[in-house]
């Protein structure tokens, strides 16, 4: 370098805003510009000459800068990091970019170059700190809002909650494994949170369809008041028409037998086709209203109800169940989920999607179902039927929900894979004989989740 | 199944062992695998309660891979104690940490050997 090149290179480095040391190869500062003094908080003609021996003496809280240096010169290449430095009770950020300065082939120095990086670091701290606490109300929102609306169901008031521990628990399994990059998630919490919401969509349905306990539910009473005031009027006119009295006590022997057979049928698991016949008989019978006039024994709704095959859901009843994921997927459209959170809807509302096609509310299939759904469907149907607070059966032990799970891989409705997975992982398993053992058993029997009985 | 082997291939790194041999006032630390951030506590407190009436330290570095900062400055701290009850000598050194003594200038407070 002439003197000419040296003048020029000196005024760069001296009025350059990034801070500039050269350390030697004898362990001395040869060069050191005022900015990289600056951010040290010292003084440059204070640096020249020294070590970083005699610098590690007087900056004894900062390891981690000196850290740096010495990896660039173990790894012999560039570092590039941001570091924090302390010095008069003040937390700093520096950047800090090393190289070595060459002579030929060799070595002769290693330069770094620092720039001050408080500010934008502070700001993303700030940033990241507002972020969290922006996610903690919304998770723990959804969280209290999901259990509350939850409770007020007398059926599976915990089902949300347990499929978010048996989802934790799993996904703290894979982590464990090093396998939760293998689906690509890097943060799980977008997933827990469509968990929370998969069922967000019974909101919209009545709770007397979404709790309904029998095939008839709150219209027994409706059935039971017609026949009660019926035998009253038939006793009336029995005493005021005695010439039609055997006419009129056949009437009353059938209405109160058929009374006792809707009560038979309104709780029945399944209704069997003699059943059904001897039903429709009934609905032939007629009542008498207080008014004295002569009316059917049950109105459209109620023989469609009491005629239910299976479960107590009429066919119109089942749809306004079955849309609950609709609900859930038109309530989530109106949500704001970006970023790491906007498959939240997608996910949450695809947990009644078959592999095969036959699922709802869209019908979509394979490879069009995403990881995260099929995983929510699992868990979905395995706490449903392990319950112990059923609609209408008794909860079904582990063994037997992984049996009929695994059916329904065997019919190409789930992901065999994952479904072995989180068997394997024992995610699934509360207590030792692997009940959902925490909930209290409840005395209703009835509801909604009748898709899974099997 | 990579996170597995990244982890047992880092807890193998983080091993670091001290032998002590004391002969009268002198102490010798054979010291050996990485003196890192993890690792210096270790050393640091070996150098602050072995010390008494030592007159020569000896610290062998025959076996030693990586000294991190966090290492320097324990080495920092042995020589200045050392610098008012004897001597200390770092040994058998390699060219790696060597070429670290230079950079930082431990190379001048240090006696290697």
């Amino acid at each position: 370098m002439d003197n000419n090149e040296r003048y020029i290179f000196e005024s760069i480095v001296s009025d350059m805003s990034d801070g500039v040391f050269v350390i030697g190869f004898d362990g001395k500062i040869s060069l050191c510009n005022k900015a990289a003094a600056d951010a040290l908080n010292t003084d440059n003609n204070d640096l020249i000459g020294k070590s970083v021996a005699i610098l590690m003496n007087e900056f004894e809280e900062n390891d981690e800068f000196f850290e740096l240096l010495l990896d660039a010169v173990y790894t012999k290449s560039k570092v590039i990091k941001t570091v924090p430095f302390r010095t008069d009770g003040q937390m700093r950020y520096l950047r800090v970019t090393t190289s070595f300065l060459m002579k030929g082939e060799e070595k002769i120095a290693l330069v770094a170059v620092i720039s001050d990086n408080t500010d934008p670091v502070e700001l993303f701290i700030h940033n990241k700190r507002l972020a969290n606490q922006v996610i903690g109300l919304m998770n723990s929102f959804v969280e209290v809002m999901v259990t509350e609306t939850e409770e007020r169901s007398a059926y599976n008031a915990d089902h949300t909650k347990n499929m978010v521990r048996y989802a934790v628990r799993y996904l703290d399994w894979l982590t464990g494994q090093g396998r939760l990059t293998e689906f690509t998630m890097e943060n799980t919490a977008p997933f827990i949170m469509s968990i929370w919401l998969h069922d967000i969509g019974k909101l919209l349905v009545p709770p007397e369809i979404m709790d309904k306990p029998t095939r008839l539910g709150a219209s027994l009473k409706d059935v039971m008041h017609r026949i009660e005031i019926t035998k009253l009027m038939l006793k009336t006119k029995m005493m005021t028409s005695a010439d039609k009295k055997d006419e009129l006590q056949k009437w009353m022997d059938d209405i109160s037998e058929a009374a006792n057979f809707i009560n038979i049928c309104n709780t029945v698991g399944s209704l069997d086709e003699a059943s059904r016949e001897r039903l429709k008989k009934i609905s032939e019978l007629k009542c008498i209203t207080s008014d004295d006039e002569v009316v059917p024994l049950f109105t459209a709704y109620e023989y469609e109800s009491i005629t239910v095959v299976k479960g107590t859901l009429t066919k119109s009843e089942r749809m306004m169940v079955e849309s609950h994921v609709t609900f859930t997927r038109d309530l989530l459209a109106k949500m704001e989920f970006r970023g790491d959170y906007r498959n939240v809807p997608m996910w949450a509302a695809s947990h009644h999607e078959m592999l095969d096609g036959s699922g709802y509310p869209d019908g979509i299939k394979g490879e069009d179902i995403s990881w995260e759904s099929r995983l929510l469907t699992i868990i979905d149907i395995y706490e449903a039927l392990t319950a112990k607070d059923r609609p209408y059966k008794p909860p079904v032990t582990p063994e037997k929900a992984f049996a009929i799970l695994r059916d329904m891989c065997g019919a190409g409705k789930l992901d065999r894979d994952i479904l072995e997975s989180f068997y394997e992982s024992g995610a699934w398993r509360d207590c030792e004989d692997g009940f959902n053992c925490s909930r209290p058993q409840r005395t209703y029997r009835r509801k909604a989740e009748i898709m899974y009985e099997v | 199944m990579r996170y597995d082997r990244l982890t047992s291939q880092r807890e193998r790194k983080m091993k670091m062992d001290i032998k002590t041999v004391r002969d009268e006032a002198t102490l010798i630390l054979q010291i050996s695998g990485r003196v890192d951030t993890k690792t210096a506590p270790q050393l640091e407190e070996v150098v602050s309660n072995s010390l008494d009436g030592v007159k020569l330290l000896i610290m062998d570095f025959e076996e030693v891979e990586y000294i991190s900062s966090a290492g320097l400055r324990v080495l920092l701290i042995a020589q200045k104690t050392m610098n008012k009850q004897g001597d200390m000598k770092v040994n058998n050194v390699n060219t790696d940490i060597m070429e670290i003594f230079e950079v930082t200038g431990f190379s001048d407070i240090l006696t290697i050997e």
